[in-house]
């Protein structure tokens, strides 16, 4: 157990030194999209390279994974799609709530399943990243755009988004670096130094983009959406994990992800393309909060089970 | 020869790779001041706190190493200051000269350190860091404090921007910690979090600030920084051993650390403390640079002379 809190611990504390940073405005406004820039385009893909390129992926199960992560995704989503009506969620919202029960925070769970499952972790969480940031923006797009309110998608526009996503180029990168032999020490360690950063920056920013002052309206849906995220998703990928016969540190990782909070991408994303960006920020907020409480619980279970720990 | 490459190299390409993105104008111009900031007051001095405290010390000769390190460096400290007129050095020219002259990569020595000696290295390295890290912030914020603005100087302003700088509160909250037996693993791998980020940043800071300009029209300030510590202070190290009987590994670890070039913790004090930044940036680079030709040398000199390593 008090692994679990030394693991956990640090990480909720630099969130909410990040929060507490944009509150002093320390050390200064601009510099949060800046950094995030910076994570987003540097830091991030380099630890997600070096990841990918340093770790024996022999036995990972690849196809697995991806199938969990396609099952409990289209569950969840149908799930709510089905109950927008009975549940009286409107267009722009529903897009929110659906982003909010299946987005997740990358730094977040890299640097709790570096911190609980060690370097194998941090690769299992790397490929987790790497399979997922594609199908999210295929399943998000999409979604918003029949339910939000901004045109209609366009397939060709988000194909390439997502060819021309940094994350995935690295994992792309990293898994080709992986099969032709590895890296000479020097290279390794420039992206290593940089990978350093990324999670630091990356938490910095989680806690410098919540904002509480927006949770008084919305409490159902935000309730509701948590619990979606925090809850039942976690549930949903263990089972499929079950289903599809994933076990050991492939699990755990798949079940970690899974009982994220969303990532501040979301936000931005649903203000763009017209979401109910203030209900988005309401559940991410509360989200990251609670997960402070969940994510420790679901360590405990998945320690308990023998699974990892 | 290949042990200096692996750790030089990255440390020079990332000081580069700061140049470039800030030329390209990535992410952004306000970017850089304030990422100064934060590793300034927040990166820099967690891991300062987070290595002294987890430096195991136990049972290391603490006497005839103090002594040498001190001596040392306040003699290169004393022999720049005589040097001061000969190459008409302003204020901040001077502190940056100095801290060129006495600072070190810490990260280069220990990586090198690791590899060529092994865990005994390692522990021999604490050592040096717990006593020499401490040392080169007070005598590098206190020449700051007297030289970077021209003047009269008080005693009781210089004292109070002594005790007040992070880099030194950084290290005595550290060296408090050590003497009290260490403090919670939660809490430390929380300042190992933000401490992780402080060398890509501040390499990447240092790069920045570079004006390839200075390394023209300053050769001659640079020559002497480049001299004085690539080759003065590691001959003068082994001279300091000699006399004071250490030998073995604990003279191949301290002749090494001498030697090392400076490090982004000088660019960024000088930024923060009105030292010549632009001259700090290139005596970096410029030191990093011709380390891969003097570290080969040095390590073969103190190797033959000491034990072999």
């Amino acid at each position: 157990m008090s692994a679990i809190f030394s693991a956990v611990i640090p990480v909720f504390a630099v969130i909410m030194l990040g929060f507490a940073f944009r509150r002093a405005k320390f050390p200064g406004d601009a510099f949060w999209p800046f950094a995030e820039r910076m994570n987003f385009f540097v830091f991030f893909p380099a630890l997600l390279f070096l990841s990918l390129a340093r770790t024996d992926l022999a036995g990972v199960p690849l196809g697995g994974m991806t199938a969990v992560i396609l099952a409990k995704s289209f569950a969840m989503t149908f799930a709510l799609v089905f109950l927008r009506v009975p549940l009286g969620i409107g267009g722009p919202q529903i897009s929110s709530v659906v982003q909010g029960a299946m987005r997740f925070n990358s730094y977040l769970g890299v640097a709790v399943a570096g911190m609980t499952f060690g370097a194998d972790g941090l690769a299992l969480s790397a490929l987790y990243v790497g399979i997922v940031v594609p199908l999210s923006n295929v399943i998000a797009v999409p979604l918003l755009a029949i339910y939000g309110s901004a045109t209609r998608p366009r397939w060709d526009r988000i194909a390439w988004e997502v060819v021309k996503n940094p994350l995935v180029i690295a994992g792309l990168a990293g898994a080709a670096v992986n099969l032709a032999g590895g890296l000479p020490v020097w290279i390794d360690r420039v992206f290593g130094t940089l990978g350093q950063a990324s999670l630091t920056i990356g938490l910095l920013c989680v806690g410098a983009g919540l904002n509480p002052a927006g949770l008084r309206s919305m409490r159902a849906l935000v309730a509701l959406t948590t619990f979606c995220k925090l809850v039942l998703l976690p549930l949903m990928a263990a089972f499929f994990a079950w289903v599809f016969g994933v076990d050991g540190l492939a699990a755990a990782v798949l079940i970690v992800f899974s009982a994220l909070p969303a990532a501040p991408a979301s936000y931005i994303l649903a203000r763009q393309m017209g979401g109910d960006a203030p209900l988005m920020a309401a559940i991410l907020t509360t989200e990251t909060a609670i997960s402070a409480l969940t994510i420790p619980i679901v360590l405990a279970l998945l320690a308990a089970t023998g699974l990892a720990g | 020869m290949s042990v200096v490459v692996g750790a030089v190299a990255p440390v020079f390409l990332l000081i580069l790779f700061g140049f470039l993105l800030r030329r390209r104008g990535f992410p952004g111009e306000g970017f850089w001041a304030l990422a100064e900031r934060l590793t300034y007051f927040v990166l820099f001095p967690a891991l300062l706190a987070e290595s002294l405290a987890r430096a195991e010390l136990d049972g290391l000769p603490v006497g005839p190493m103090a002594i040498v390190i001190v001596a040392t460096t306040l003699i290169m400290t004393g022999a720049i200051a005589l040097s001061r007129r000969f190459f008409a050095l302003s204020g901040p020219a001077y502190t940056s000269v100095v801290q060129g002259a006495i600072r070190f990569n810490t990260y280069l020595g220990v990586a090198m350190v690791a590899t060529l000696l092994g865990p005994g290295g390692v522990a021999i390295a604490a050592l040096y860091l717990a006593i020499m890290v401490p040392f080169a912030n007070l005598v590098c914020v206190w020449v700051l404090a007297v030289h970077a603005t021209e003047g009269a100087t008080d005693r009781r302003r210089v004292a109070l921007e002594i005790v007040r700088n992070p880099l030194v509160v950084g290290c005595i909250a550290g060296l408090v910690l050590q003497l009290v037996g260490g403090a919670p693993e939660a809490f430390l791998r929380f300042l190992g979090m933000l401490g992780q980020a402080s060398l890509p940043i501040g390499l990447l800071c240092a790069g920045a600030g570079l004006d390839p300009v200075r390394l023209v029209s300053d050769r001659r300030i640079l020559a002497l920084a480049a001299v004085a510590k690539l080759i003065a202070m590691p001959a003068l190290m082994g001279i300091a051993c000699a006399i004071a009987g250490i030998d073995g590994m604990a003279l191949v670890v301290l002749v090494l650390f001498s030697a090392l070039p400076s490090a982004p913790s000088a660019y960024i004090l000088a930024r923060q403390m009105g030292g010549d930044a632009p001259l700090m940036a290139a005596i970096l680079t410029l030191q990093t640079g011709l380390s891969l030709a003097t570290l080969p040398v040095v390590l073969t000199l103190a190797g033959a002379t000491g034990a072999s390593p």
